[in-house]
């Protein structure tokens, strides 16, 4: 019990001196608002739902039918048509100077072999420079057209009703669970907590260090009686109570903000986050082992984050890279730690559930501790 | 009397390059104990050594009372330690400051309470307890630094270059500040290459390439470097009189200049008389050559040649 | 004094706060590799791993019919590479249910029992289509592909049913929409990626930079030393923004280079007009960076802002990833002050739309301009204040 009092004793003072230090430089509110501001703006922003899309029709056949295919553009959510026209001339002008992204093409000869039962093509132009954007607009027009040619047909069907008689036909019923309207921001919310933590314990802290390192601050440390091992816990345990915090006001104001759900235990979100939190507290120590001015450490740290962010399924579905880069996602920590607060907030995993990931953070988190403490141990003697 | 420091044989060598030569010295409690030398004689290596900073490769030393060999830990919790890059962290307070470097060293929140204004007292930062420390002076900063260092009460300060960049008025503070210290009974052992400073160290070691070439009190190093007392000759022409009287060296012994002063160890008693003619000769307005005591600088610069020369 | 002789001596001034500066980044060989190696890493990662294109999405289904039409329709979900069926074995509700839960499955696909016998006798089949919303973008294409591909499965059926009853289905009229992209044909992601990324890598480098710079030098106490000097606070900034207006420069080519040589980026514009906008930028990045750094007064602090103030907006707000278009209407006002918006707007359009449509980019040109100089007017009187 004594040994334990003697460990914390010196910690306590690195604590002490790191949160009155992050006070004086207003550090500890930054801390705090930035992750909400930044969470309140993925959540508002991080939308994967393409909406309010300029489109433009151009209807050279003006006839009844084109008119009620046109009709069916107004008043959706997906798009926001800024002109109609009949004059073909204009679409290139349009889309080369992005007043418009897509445009249906409607041609002479719609209406006329519509009547015929002929096969009636109609144009559906996109400007592919935004590519993803690109690909679900122009499914999404062409879901519109094939509705309106199942009613064509549908109607032309109930007028041969009386010749054929009842027709079977399968229809589907849609049950979206956990989130049930499809919320951008009930995703996206969760994610953010992982990006959030790896800012604060990684980034931020790798900086702290890397300040002591330049200032000569560490080198007045190691000739106390103090170990590696207490500066580093005097160091991290006021990022880790910052993180946690961090977690609760994020879950509180989105909460609030957005409705986010939040389906599971709340301790066991931050139990599990523990795990994330030493997982980037030892990177960012050893960042700063590495690194020899806070710049480096900061650009070391950013490279480190970027990979973080694009290969955690954040905001890519993993399934969809490329299969080396589908390897590469199983050393990025923060892949773990998605599914993890994802399904605690909108499934409500338990723990045995999520096991796997748990163990994954845990054998990682264990691997980079031991090297950042060792690299620190070998560059404070 | 109690010995504080003892090194014996202390070495070490980094791949080819020896740093410390097998350096042996004793220091006794609550003395000032200084290292002079050039940068690069060896002189932060020791200390670093001694500090449990650094493992020597061989010998070993003890201080207050442990090896530094074998229980680094227990000699780091006797001892103060100021580097020559010390840091304070200038968003906290002179008192916060303090109270950090005294729990890191392991007092209780109740002792730093108690030390707190002692220390103070010691360095003589009464009443300004509360402000930060990135707001003092620079001299000030330094004995916040030296404060810091002898937060938990450690029976030897080990002192690096502590008045680096200090104006002289500051510095003689300093000085007594860390007299006072001595008297008190704390070892204090200080690196310097400032030549008017070593004069407050009560025995001084004169360190070259790794080695301790001389070691005593102020006196002792003088007739060590010495056998006569110095001519001094003030002259208009210090650079031709130098070249002179540097031609003439066999005959009358070694010159060095010192700003419009002429220095000349004597070889014989002769040697006044004939520097004096010599000069005459070639019409250099001169001040008749006097005898005076050697400084701390003519008698390193001396023991520095004689070393160099022996090799 | 006639002008000339004034200017070449400012330069004079400037020229030793430029080589200082050169220095300080070349020496960092570490942040220098970084400066030039992560525009091509990040470009390699953003061009592979940014897709919303879904494939292969990860499908259970139970099949409580068990005939030979429903093993046809369970057949035509995985034929076209939409959906990938997860274990054919795991036919119980239950397992389905746990898979979803446990991120096995994103979709599950229910075949109500009696479903052949129904569509024999007519009547209208109701098949459920149950999502995993923790995956919004997954699912809400996952449920559109499974919509089309019953529709089309129905379609097939009534129309074997209307042949069945002797009307010849050719006469039933399809209106076909005929796909065609301009400018991407391909819709290649990397065409998107690479002008955005150009305006994030200029923002990390410039904003971030410039904005230690300052504080750098204040914290380890040279900056007094440069303010004792003749030299003028406009001159100490010049000759620091001149270093990152060059590095810049060095990596917008590296991106324009890899871009166009390896992942084969069309580059329909002109140099000029990538070069005019690519200054045009750096002011703003750059002014915003020497605005954050004088007013913080530790690195720490500085990147804080850094990425809070320039960084992050230029990613989420600029329509580098997410479209403008889908954003709430508040959130697209704010975007109207992000410059990135702007310059990422005009990047893609010189690299992939012809010349002439470039004519049309002189409001993105007269924004950055005036944000550009609002920047540095601002940041040169802050800097000037802050000397003083």
């Amino acid at each position: 019990m004594g040994n334990l009092r003697d460990f914390f004793s010196p910690v306590k003072h690195v604590m002490i001196k790191e949160v009155t230090e992050m006070k004086r430089m207003k550090i500890a509110a930054f801390l705090i608002v930035a992750p909400i501001l930044q969470a309140i703006v993925f959540g508002f922003v991080a939308v994967t739902d393409i909406k309010n899309v300029p489109t433009m029709i151009c209807d050279e056949d003006n006839s009844a039918l084109s008119r009620a295919l046109t009709d069916k553009f107004f008043n959706m959510d997906h798009f926001r048509v800024v002109l109609v026209t009949h004059d073909p001339q204009t679409i290139e002008k349009q889309l080369g100077s992005n007043r418009a992204r897509v445009c249906l093409r409607i041609p002479p000869d719609f209406g006329e072999n519509i009547r015929k039962g002929k096969r009636a093509p109609v144009q559906v132009i996109g400007d592919g420079t935004d590519s993803n954007s690109a690909v679900q607009t122009m499914s999404r027009v062409q879901l519109v057209v094939a509705a309106f040619s199942g009613e064509v047909f549908e109607k032309k069907l109930a007028a041969m009703k009386s010749v054929v008689g009842q027709l079977p036909s399968i229809t589907m019923q849609e049950r979206v669970w956990y989130n049930p309207e499809l919320k951008s921001a009930n995703v996206m919310v969760p994610g953010v907590i992982g990006l959030i933590l790896a800012i604060v314990t990684m980034v931020i802290m790798s900086l702290s260090i890397v300040r002591e390192k330049e200032s000569g601050n560490i080198e007045q440390m190691v000739v106390t009686p103090i170990t590696p091992a207490q500066i580093i816990a005097g160091k991290i345990i006021p990022y880790i109570v910052i993180g946690l915090i961090d977690i609760c006001v994020v879950v509180v104001t989105c909460g609030i903000i957005f409705k986010t759900p939040f389906e599971g235990s709340f301790l066991l979100l931050l139990t599990l986050s523990l795990f994330m939190i030493l997982v980037n507290l030892g990177i960012g120590i050893y960042i700063s082992t590495i690194s020899a001015t806070q710049q480096q450490a900061m650009f070391s740290a950013i490279f480190f984050l970027m990979p973080n962010i694009l290969l955690s399924g954040f905001l890519f579905p993993i399934k969809n890279m490329p299969e080396i880069l589908q390897w590469l996602t199983y050393i990025i920590p923060m892949r773990y730690y998605m599914v993890i607060i994802r399904g605690i907030f909108l499934k409500g995993l338990g723990f045995m559930e999520l096991l796997p990931q748990t163990f994954a953070l845990f054998v990682y988190g264990a691997v980079v501790f031991a090297m950042a403490i060792k690299a620190f141990r070998k560059t404070v003697s | 009397m109690e010995t504080s420091v003892k090194a014996e044989k202390l070495q070490k060598r980094f791949d080819k390059f020896t740093a410390v030569d097998s350096i042996s010295f004793e220091v006794e409690k609550g003395e000032i104990y200084g290292f002079l030398g050039a940068n690069g004689a060896g002189k932060t290596t020791t200390i670093r050594m001694l500090c449990g900073l650094l493992e020597p490769t061989s010998g070993d030393a003890i201080v207050a009372g442990y090896s530094i060999k074998k229980q680094p830990e227990e000699v780091k919790k006797r001892l103060g330690y100021m580097s020559q890059k010390f840091s304070l962290y200038p968003i906290l307070t002179v008192e916060e400051n303090i109270s950090f470097y005294g729990g890191i060293y392991g007092l209780t929140d109740e002792e730093i309470k108690k030390r707190l204004p002692e220390v103070c007292e010691a360095v003589g930062l009464n009443g300004l307890e509360k402000r930060l420390a990135g707001d003092m002076p620079g001299g000030l900063k330094q004995r916040i630094a030296l404060a810091c260092a002898i937060a938990h009460g450690p029976e030897i300060v080990f002192l690096d270059e502590p008045t680096a960049g200090v104006d002289p008025l500051l510095r003689r503070r300093f000085w007594e500040i860390i007299d006072s210290l001595a008297f008190s009974g704390v070892t204090v052992f200080v690196t310097t290459h400032y030549m008017d400073e070593v004069e407050n160290c009560h025995r001084i070691a004169i360190m070259h390439s790794g080695r301790i070439i001389s070691e005593g009190t102020i006196p002792e190093l003088k007739k060590a470097a010495f056998v006569n007392h110095l001519l001094e000759v003030e002259t208009d022409s210090p650079v031709r009189a130098f070249e002179l009287l540097s031609e003439a060296k066999d005959s009358i012994g070694e010159t060095s200049v010192h700003g419009a002063m002429l220095h000349v160890v004597p070889k014989d008693p002769a040697t006044a008389a004939a520097v004096d003619r010599m000069l005459s000769a070639a019409g250099i307005a001169h001040t008749r050559p006097e005898q005076v005591e050697p400084t701390m600088e003519d008698v390193f610069v001396r023991l520095v040649k004689r070393e160099e020369g022996k090799i | 004094m006639t002008s000339t002789d004034k200017g070449t001596r400012n330069f004079k001034r400037i020229k030793p706060v430029f080589i200082k500066e050169v220095l300080h980044i070349v020496r960092d060989t570490r942040s220098l590799a970084i400066a030039l190696l992560a525009p091509v890493v990040l470009l390699v990662l953003y061009a592979y791993a940014v897709t919303f294109d879904i494939k292969r999405i990860d499908l259970g289904v139970v099949d409580y019919d068990d005939t030979a039409m429903s093993r046809e329709l369970t057949a035509k979900f995985t034929a076209n590479g939409y959906f990938e069926l997860h274990r054919a074995s795991m036919n119980s509700m239950e397992a389905c249910v746990e898979a979803l839960r446990i991120n096995k499955i994103k979709m599950i696909i229910v075949i109500p029992p009696g479903m052949s016998s129904d569509v024999k006798s007519s009547k209208t089949v109701q098949i459920q289509a149950i999502g995993d919303g923790s995956d919004t973008n997954t699912v809400s294409i996952g449920l559109g592909y499974a919509n089309a591909t019953i529709a089309q499965f129905s379609r097939s059926l009534l129309l074997a049913q209307v042949r069945s009853r002797g009307i010849n289905p050719k006469s039933m009229p399809v209106i076909e929409p005929v796909p065609r992209v301009w400018y991407n044909p391909d819709l290649k992601s990397i065409n998107f990626i690479v002008p955005g990324l150009s305006a994030i890598i200029m923002m990390l480098i410039s904003a971030l930079l410039t904005s230690l710079t300052v504080v750098r030098e204040r914290e380890q106490n040279t900056f007094e030393q440069l303010v004792s000097t003749p030299l003028k606070p406009l001159e100490l900034m010049i000759g620091k923004l001149v270093t990152y207006i060059v590095l810049c420069l060095v990596d917008v080519a590296i991106i324009v280079a890899v871009s166009i040589v390896w992942f084969k980026v069309p580059f329909r514009g002109s140099v000029l007009t990538l070069t005019v906008f690519t200054v045009l930028f750096l002011f703003c990045a750059l002014g915003l960076g020497m605005i954050i750094s004088s007013s913080v007064k530790s690195q720490q602090m500085a990147v804080i802002g850094t990425a809070m103030g320039t960084l992050l907006p230029s990613i989420l707000l600029s329509g580098f990833v997410f479209p403008i278009d889908s954003m709430p209407a508040i959130i697209r006002g704010i975007s109207y002050v992000v410059p990135a918006r702007y310059f990422i707007t005009a990047l893609r359009t010189i690299f992939l739309k012809a010349d002439a449509d470039i004519a049309s980019l002189w409001v993105e040109a007269l924004y950055l301009f005036v944000f550009g100089m609002f920047f540095l007017i601002a940041s040169a009187r802050r800097f000037r204040k802050d000397l003083e």
